[in-house]
């Protein structure tokens, strides 16, 4: 087994996008969905950061790339929280299969 | 001495931890009462193992020393810094036979639990967690290197932990099983920083490797390490001062207390010290510091095993000692006399305790006082325990005797006198308390009307360990062999001392207790040491004035944690396994129902497409081209169903389709 | 227009450089006074107002100044096309906010400030030069949409839109990071030119199909488009009017910009657009046949239109884009303006009366400069001249044809034919249908014009209805004003925009 290397990272980085993609797709609940997209954002900071660290990358721009992309899965899963709290409150569910009103 | 070549090929010797591990992971998810049903699973991976066991000794009889091994195989998991981390494993003949005894040992024993536990609720837990200790012992007895050893150190920490606090509803056996973690976590630390100081040295945690750059190292490490180690020792194989936690660990089942307290667990502090014997030797203070801690363990734990009422305790206090026998054989720098003991011991304390076990199930208490003249109505129980006790006072020609000999031989030869009286002292207490139990226990007074025999799953086991004890002596010569030394039978001059101090013994606890004479007297004017006894010498009173006292309420926290997480993460693993076959099947179920009904509609869209096909060419170009658009359009408004994961779905699988659209057609990757 | 950037620099220095954000500054201003107007004690339509004059003098800002104003090292650059694109954002904004401050319903001060916001994100987007830069712009500017489309929160349908919109857009987002990441790790740089020199190879390809169908989704280009249509049918016309417009032409100018500079270095660039081009321009045509409500017919009719800009992007990602990628640009961009101006248009005009098509009925009636101004609006949809949307279309058909794409400029032909089907029943609805002789407008009307309480319970059944402010005429013809001049000059001053342009 070699040093962890960059193929490693990226791999790892790639499982775990596909493990949160999964979770996106198939999750009855809104909340499971959010859980699963932030995943995928956990794992494109992986990728990054395997870059940064094992590639001939400006070290700055990856890191502020991982700051960034922070701000905004948060910024998004703040807006995300308060939508399901709205529906919530509203249809008294957050499971996404009971809001298919809106058809066609 | 002849060396076997060292190329055989021994990589099914791994399957020996393998298989109860694998019997642990099978039951580990199920649910109560199938794994209740399965506790059947553990025993037959043990027998298998043991079978290969023995097969391995076969293959690499006639042995070697230790430290050499036939076999080792090492994984290199990452490298930090420059240097490997590696997952390595050695087969030598110190390891094979440590794998047999423990296999014998571990049937014998769960076999035994089948009996005793049968009424309890959560037996196949018992069983389950057997076999994750057993497994761990198996594979650290094999381990090759510090790391590896460590690792299974802990888990049969948690294994230790878990079998104590069995009966976790009640409080002894809870309170029990934390202060035997927290005991044995604080000489876990040793443990750490002998790691670190190790590593500091030469960079590996290999035996080899150790071994090969031990003679370089600096002092300080080296002193270090060696303190260490030892002390982790004392945590593990409960020397004094962190005994503390063995004695009440008898709150957990007996056939528990049998493989772990007396047999296997507690002897890996011993066994470890064993493995790094080239690095203690180096450090003639590091020894002299085991053979005091050694002897003076061996003697606390004799005296107060003369003064205890209740059966499993007076175990118990004899294990303590015997360990510290063992240890005072490391100090003196014998492995072979340590390894030896060791595994007499095994037998007869196991022995010991699944009789004692046998006892207490007849007799429905553990104090002594309230049981007698239980060798009429259980009679082969008293052929079982008497060769148990005799061996483990030192009588011919039971095994016992010649690994004590041994050990006392060794400590003489090695010129400390002082040691070799106080190992003398602990031999006449040791005979004093197998004497006191055994006419306490088996004769006088009836006081038990209804003891019964025990039963056949009780008898087989306990006699299987009773042959072992009486055939083990002889086996002095080719178990030295085995390990790469010249035995020799113990000289005659050291036999009849051992004897002499074995009557001596004996002639005190028959004048004291065979007649039932009172004690009273004696009690009155041996007040103070009585009372000091009593109070097991003060240790426990230390301890909880100046540790436990303080740190109160955060044992009670870490308590509460240590409950919370590790039960917790058991289920939790257990939860996680179930959860991830339930997602497996439910996924299985989505993809075959979903193949189906999609070729169903499929199949329906297609013959609805045939028909609107033939209306439409009949009724006319025009009228059928805005028929044409608007039929694909509604066609594709029933695409947008309105609920999201079709959506997810619909756009992952287009991601997926054009993908392989541009790789496949149109040849771009 | 240079002769004017002398002079206004002379008077105000520095007008290159940073300047060239006042105006995304000043609206992230606004945001903020709109969000506090509570406590200023602003009426709440003000915010609105303020709004759209910062808007319109973030638009003249924007179209005074000078060319080529690189920044943060190249990482913002506002050439000729990003500056027409932010002031024609500029300029569709300060239409809505006119028109939320004449005839907003309800609460409209956080409308504002989202639209503000989205607006100063759109503003960075189409000068961005850097994948991160991109990503935040992006962000910035489809994040407060979705907030937008679930905006009447008592309404299910509009947080299901809403939420749908979310997630899928989240997803697509971060398909698209995850490609610019990799993309980032190949190139050692996020930079669009380093981007271009990038050795091919499967990761980068793959990587780079990311990046476009996280795009795709942004724009509801097919197959990534079904979170439109439930988003859109789901809120109030007049937040859809922003929601589809505002975003989408951002995202439209980043996808130009994106191919124009970096499709040499992906060989896929061009397949992969015109993938997307032929599907939307299907599906959303067919899709749109049969819709009953005008918003999700628009949703649809944006899916296409989007169609066509791709096409015509596709043009400039080809082996020989260079050729095609000025003119490429020039007729996206245009296109893009026509048809944004236009949809907002008509959801503006339908937002005073309901989202169905069945409330469009008798509009000729009772507002028949509504109604005139809607059917122009459609015929520039349709593609009619002299209106901007022919122009538009044909300048598209025409690049696009001569890049060699005669089979996708033939297909577009029909779908544009059989476009004028749907396009035309908004008219058909507005002049040539009875309205129902209720009283009480659809459902969708009374809770749109119900104001709601800001912190009722959950449980709340009926909303308090306090008296809505009075509708101010003016301004809503200001505001289609606005939208019409657009839609109606657009063609006309084809000839300078395009000097500007270029």
């Amino acid at each position: 087994m070699p040093t962890v290397g960059l193929t490693a990272v990226v791999l790892l980085a790639a499982a775990l996008f596909a493990i949160g993609l999964y979770g996106a797709i198939s999750n009855d609940s809104a909340i499971g969905i959010l859980i699963s997209l932030e995943i995928m954002a956990i794992s494109i900071t992986v990728n990054l950061m395997g870059f940064a660290r094992f590639s001939s990358v400006a070290q700055a721009n990856a890191w502020f790339f991982s700051v960034f992309l922070m701000v905004i899965t948060a910024a998004e899963i703040g807006i995300g929280l308060a939508l399901v709290v709205a529906v919530y409150r509203r249809a008294r569910t957050s499971e996404v299969d009971d809001l298919s009103e809106l058809k066609g | 001495m002849e060396h076997v070549a060292q190329n055989l090929n021994l990589w099914w010797v791994l399957l020996v931890p393998l298989l109860p591990a694998a019997a642990f992971v099978v039951l580990l998810p199920m649910s109560r009462r199938v794994r209740n049903a399965c506790r059947f699973v553990p025993i037959a991976a043990m027998v298998v193992a043991l079978g290969l066991s023995i097969a391995a000794a076969v293959q690499v009889y006639p042995g070697s020393h230790i430290g050499e091994p036939f076999w080792q195989v090492a994984w290199q998991l990452a490298t930090l810094g420059g240097h490997a981390v590696t997952i390595s494993f050695a087969v030598d003949s110190l390891a094979v036979l440590m794998l047999v005894m423990v296999c014998i040992v571990g049937i014998c024993v769960q076999i035994f639990s089948l009996f005793y536990m049968k009424d309890d609720d959560r037996r196949g837990w018992f069983f389950c967690v057997m076999a994750l200790f057993l497994a761990a012992m198996l594979g650290f007895v094999l381990s090759g290197s510090l790391l590896v050893e460590f690792a299974l150190w802990e888990i049969m920490g948690v294994c230790s932990y878990l079998l104590i606090g069995f009966w976790y509803r009640d409080e002894a056996p809870r309170k029990a099983s934390q202060k035997a973690f927290l005991v044995t976590r604080t000489g876990d630390v040793g443990f750490f920083v002998a790691l670190a100081a190790i590593y500091a040295a030469c960079g590996s945690f290999e035996f080899e490797h150790i071994f090969a750059t031990v003679a370089n190292w600096s002092p300080a490490l080296l002193m270090v390490s060696s303190i260490g180690l030892i002390w982790a020792a004392i945590g593990k194989s409960a020397q004094i001062p962190l005994s503390a936690w063995l004695p009440d660990a008898m709150a957990g089942p007996t056939p528990g207390s049998a493989l772990i307290h007396a047999a296997t667990m507690v002897v890996a502090g011993v066994f470890m010290l064993t493995r790094m014997l080239p690095v203690l030797t180096l450090n003639p203070l590091a020894m002299q510091i085991i053979l005091v801690v050694g002897i003076i363990t061996a003697l606390y734990g004799a005296i107060l095993a003369c003064f205890q009422t209740d059966l499993k305790k007076v175990l118990a206090f004899s294990t303590i000692s015997q360990l510290g026998y063992m240890v005072a054989a490391i100090g003196v720098g014998s492995a072979t006399a340590a390894v030896f003991h060791l595994t007499t011991h095994a037998f007869f304390k196991a022995l010991l305790f699944l009789t004692a076990g046998i006892i207490i199930h007849a007799t429905h208490t553990q104090d002594m006082r309230q049981m007698g003249g239980l060798a009429r109505r259980m009679p082969i129980t008293t052929v079982v325990w008497t060769i148990g006790a005799f061996s483990l006072a030192g009588v011919l020609p039971l095994s016992g005797f010649f690994s004590k000999d041994e050990i006392f031989t060794v400590i003489w030869h090695s010129g400390q006198y002082w040691a070799f009286a106080g190992a003398a002292a602990v031999g006449v207490l040791t005979s004093l308390y197998v004497v006191k139990t055994w006419f306490t226990v088996f004769f006088g007074n009836s006081c038990n009307v209804n003891a019964h025999e025990g039963t056949a799953t009780e008898l087989v086991p306990v006699s299987i360990l009773a042959a072992l004890t009486l055939v083990c002596g002889f086996l002095t010569i080719p178990l030295a062999r085995f390990l790469g030394h010249e035995g020799e039978w113990p000289s005659l001059t050291m036999a009849a001392t051992s004897t002499a101090v074995m009557l001596c013994g004996a002639a005190l606890g028959y004048t004291i207790y065979a007649r039932q004479r009172s004690t009273e007297r004696l009690k009155q004017i041996f007040n103070v040491v009585v009372s000091a006894a009593d109070a097991r010498f003060y240790l426990d009173w230390v301890y909880d004035t100046f540790f436990i006292r303080p740190y109160f309420w955060l044992s009670e926290a870490l308590w509460k944690l240590d409950a919370v997480i590790i039960d917790g993460a058991v289920n939790g693993v257990a939860w996680l396994y179930r959860g991830l076959t339930r997602l497996i099947n439910l996924l299985d179920a989505r993809i075959i129902d979903g193949a189906v009904n999609g070729a169903a509609w499929l199949y329906r869209a297609l013959t609805r497409g045939a028909q609107w096909f033939d209306s439409t060419v009949i009724d006319g170009i025009v009228n059928g081209l805005g028929t044409l658009s608007r039929a694909i359009g509604a066609a594709l408004r029933r695409v947008q169903t309105g609920h999201l994961q079709r959506y997810q779905r619909l756009i992952v699988g287009a991601a997926v389709v054009i993908v392989a659209v541009l790789v496949l057609v149109l040849r771009f990757l | 227009m240079s002769t004017i950037a002398t002079i206004t620099t002379s008077f105000l220095p520095p007008f290159n450089g940073y300047a060239v954000l006042v105006a995304p500054a000043l609206l992230i201003l606004v945001a903020f006074f709109s969000l506090f107007a509570d406590k200023l004690h602003v009426p709440d339509r003000a915010a609105a107002v303020v709004a759209a004059v910062v808007a319109a003098v973030g638009a003249c800002w924007m179209a005074l100044g000078a060319d080529n104003v690189i920044l943060f090292g190249y990482q913002l650059v506002y050439t000729g096309d990003a500056r027409f694109a932010a002031t024609a954002i500029l300029v569709l904004a300060c239409a809505w906010f006119v028109w939320t401050a004449a005839a907003g319903t309800g609460r409209t001060r956080e409308a504002t400030a989202l639209a503000a916001l989205s607006v100063s994100g759109a503003v960075l987007a189409v000068a961005a030069l850097d994948l991160i830069v991109m990503l935040l712009a992006l962000e910035l500017t489809s994040m407060p949409a979705y907030v937008l489309i679930g905006y009447r929160r008592y309404r299910i349908q509009g947080l299901e839109g809403a939420l749908k919109y979310f997630l899928l857009s989240v997803l697509t987002s971060l398909f698209m990071i995850y490609g610019a990441s990799m993309l980032f790790g190949l190139a050692g740089s996020t930079h669009f030119a380093e981007l271009r020199a990038l050795t091919q190879s499967p990761l980068s390809l793959l990587a780079f199909v990311l990046l476009i169908i996280g795009l795709f989704a942004k724009l509801s280009a097919a197959p990534f488009h079904w979170w439109a249509p439930d988003a859109y049918a789901g809120s109030e016309p007049w937040t859809v009017s922003f929601a589809a417009t505002v975003p989408k032409f951002a995202g439209i100018l980043v996808i130009v910009r994106l191919i124009q500079l970096v499709s040499t270095g992906f060989s896929l660039a061009q397949s992969l657009l015109l993938i997307g081009a032929v599907a939307s321009m299907v599906v959303g045509t067919f899709a749109a046949l049969t819709q009953s409500d005008t918003r999700r017919l628009l949703a649809y009719s944006g899916v296409v239109n989007v169609g066509y800009i791709l096409l015509v992007v596709a043009a400039s990602a080809g082996p020989d884009g260079a050729t095609y990628s000025t003119i490429a640009l020039v007729s996206s961009v245009v296109y893009a303006l026509a048809y944004t101006a236009a949809t907002m248009g008509v959801l503006l005009v339908a937002s005073g009366e309901g989202g169905r098509l069945s409330d469009l009925a008798g509009l000729s009636k009772r507002r028949p400069a509504a109604a005139w101004c809607l059917a122009l609006f459609v015929l520039s949809l349709i593609g009619v001249p002299p209106l901007a949307g022919f122009f538009g279309k044909l300048e598209l058909f025409m690049t696009a044809w001569a890049a060699g794409q005669q089979v996708f400029v033939v297909i577009a032909t029909v779908v544009t034919v059989v476009s004028a089907f749907y396009y035309m029943r908004l008219i058909k609805a507005a002049f040539f249908d009875e309205p129902e002789r209720q009283v009480a407008a659809s459902e969708d009307s009374a809770e749109d014009t119900a104001d709601v309480a800001p912190d009722v319970a959950a449980d709340s059944a009926a909303p308090e209805t306090p008296t809505p402010a009075p509708t101010s005429r003016v301004g809503v013809g200001v505001a289609l004003g606005i939208l019409l001049a657009v839609t109606l000059l657009l063609g006309v001053l084809s000839g300078p925009i395009i000097t500007w342009l270029t």
